[in-house]
């Protein structure tokens, strides 16, 4: 039984990553892609006067290696305190910090070839950046029986559709404008979530939570070993399954969820990585542990085999990528950043209170948020740099 | 740090990297044995600045362990209590040490690859354009992410099981076993079962394992 469910598991993993780059990555060679860029000063051409910047490109933006690395230690500094959010921060420097995302979308009609490649470098710079578990640590959780199978597959399979599917279906009909403005929607929403959580409302609900299973732990020290169990009511027992309700005993505890939330929820977060480049995972293990509400001890699993098959395509897809550009030094230092910020974060939570972070975040996630919403749906900048 | 200060570093390093690709084999062996070299580097640089960040901020790493599984242990036991209330706080508190546990790896694991960067960025200076193999049939040529990151995850792989026998890695890997008992034991759903029924799921599971053996 346990060896047929192992094979499953690994031929499932096997074919997810195969279905991912069944659509051969052949990124163009840069000189190529140079060529087919019309000369000339306006934006979308390049001017062959003008100084080289990013990937050695004329009149690109040049990259500079100490924002780079500033940008990096606040993200590293995010991702060992505030756990969650390095991934969108990550994504918002390449995007924004160094003027990527907009020098790629002048080339989207003098030349597709050119967007496409600037893009796929921006991609996989973000990749490097949040790269996370291995495949030991999630083939670990399966055997221990922490995983969610079918909803880890069910998230990593929307994350793949989705990273191929959400550019394929909104191929020229969605601008690269309205795309940041969805973004910036999508950061501002984000906020605002963090801000609730960061009310002294939610703050003292936190605190009252604590304390009842504070209480809870030390009633129980008290009782005796062997507290009756009835075993009737193990494990998990489905009890009405609809499209929109799923109720459930656990250990004869009845739960209920929406079966739609799964769906919908890797279908969003996909469609965000695919925009942003990101794995996803980043997104992953606040879904699952503050919507989704799954035990503990199966979200650990489930991110993990999620953010194992978003990292396999990526590390294979770009193996067999020819000579995507990339400007590795900026990869290097940011990576060098999320050193030196590890190290800080820690030190500094002692001094900076949990809830100060999240609050330095929502305001970082109104500005990106409000500036990108802005920019994206009424063409103008309301905060600057406009 | 503008381009220049890059290039210079890169010609310091590029006489070191370059000669064991110069060792007199044929040209793939070649290749092959001094992008590992290079890969051995990474993985040795990257391990060891992994281990310091580590012991660095070991402290706060057991606090948030601790509390992660204190907090889910209170939850199975809420569970086994049929309190719904005390479960659903004990396991929002277990998910919020959880995703801190999660990122901090995350973050452990990005440092571990800080040199991989700069080995792609040598290496695509030096071996940009220059097809390692070709896939047959589809005459599809590889170049030399492909032999790197092959050669990479090999030997990552490989280094993670002669770690104990490495002076300075058996030391760290010594501190995060004691860490981890430290931090205390994650109880698992199976401990819900009385214990009569384990045995007896035990016993069914070898009588089924015995059958396949006598059937295969």
């Amino acid at each position: 039984m346990f060896k047929t469910r192992k094979s499953f598991f690994i031929l499932a993993v096997a074919a997810l990553a195969v279905a991912a780059f069944i659509q051969p990555a052949l990124a163009d060679r840069l000189a190529e892609a140079i060529k087919t860029v019309p000369t000339g000063t306006e934006p979308g051409q390049i001017n062959p006067e003008l100084a080289t910047g990013f990937l050695g490109i004329n009149g690109a933006p040049s990259v500079n290696l100490i924002v780079g690395f500033v940008w990096a230690i606040w993200v590293g500094w995010i991702f060992s305190t505030v756990g969650a959010f390095g991934g969108i921060m990550a994504g918002v420097g390449h995007i924004t910090i160094y003027g990527f995302g907009n020098y790629a979308s002048t080339f989207k009609k003098t030349s597709p070839i050119m967007n496409k490649l600037v893009t796929d470098s921006i991609r996989v710079s973000n990749q490097w950046l949040v790269g996370t578990s291995s495949a030991m640590s999630s083939f670990n959780y399966y055997k221990m029986g922490r995983l969610v199978l079918p909803l880890g597959l069910s998230l990593a399979v929307g994350s793949i559709a989705g990273s191929y599917l959400v550019p394929w279906l909104t191929a020229g009909k969605i601008s690269l404008k309205s795309y940041i403005g969805f973004f910036g929607l999508f950061v501002l929403f984000l906020g605002c979530y963090l801000f609730y959580q960061t009310t002294p409302r939610a703050q003292k609900g936190k605190n009252k939570a604590k304390e009842a299973a504070k209480a809870f732990e030390a009633t129980i020290k008290k009782e005796k070993e062997g507290t009756h169990v009835d075993t009737s009511s193990l494990g998990v027992k489905v009890k009405s399954f609809a499209i929109t309700k799923c109720v459930f005993t656990f250990y004869g505890v009845e739960f209920s969820f929406n079966p739609l939330i799964p769906v919908c929820g890797g279908f969003v977060i996909a469609a965000l990585a695919s925009f942003l480049g990101v794995g996803g995972g980043f997104l992953l293990v606040p879904f699952l542990t503050s919507i989704a509400g799954l035990p503990m001890y199966l979200v650990a699993g489930t991110s993990a085999l999620a953010v194992l098959v978003g990292m396999t395509t990526s590390i294979f897809t770009y193996m067999v990528v020819k000579d995507t550009p990339v400007f590795w030094p900026l990869i290097g230092v940011e990576l060098v950043g999320v050193l030196v910020g590890s190290f800080i974060g820690p030190r500094t939570s002692k001094y900076i209170p949990d809830v100060w972070l999240k609050r330095l975040f929502v305001v970082l996630a109104f500005y990106v948020g409000i500036r990108y919403a802005s920019k994206g749906f009424l063409g103008i900048s309301l905060l600057p740099p406009f | 740090m503008n381009m220049a200060d890059v290039d210079s570093i890169y010609l310091f390093f590029d006489t070191i990297l370059i000669s064991p690709y110069r060792i007199g084999i044929p040209s793939v062996a070649a290749f092959w044995f001094g992008t590992a070299i290079l890969a051995c580097w990474c993985i040795l640089f990257g391990e060891i600045s992994m281990s310091i960040g580590y012991l660095w901020n070991r402290k706060y790493y057991n606090g948030l362990n601790k509390e992660m599984i204190r907090m889910h242990n209170i939850s199975i036991e809420a569970i086994l209590r049929k309190d719904k209330k005390i479960f659903k706080s004990a396991n929002n508190w277990a998910n919020e040490y959880f995703g801190k546990v999660f990122f901090s790896h995350a973050a452990l694991f990005a440092i571990s690859l800080w040199p991989v960067p700069f080995a792609m960025g040598w290496l695509q200076k030096r071996f940009s354009g220059i097809d390692i193999h070709t896939i047959p049939v589809l005459n599809y040529g590889l170049e030399y992410p492909f032999v790197f990151l092959s050669a990479y995850i090999i030997l990552r792989y490989l280094f993670s099981k002669i770690r104990k026998n490495l002076p300075f890695f058996n030391r760290i890997d010594k501190i995060k076993e004691e860490d981890a008992k430290d931090s205390g034991e994650m109880k698992s759903w199976n401990d819900l079962v009385p214990k009569e029924k384990k045995e007896a799921d035990t016993q069914l599971a070898f009588e089924e394992s015995e059958g396949a053996k006598t059937a295969s």
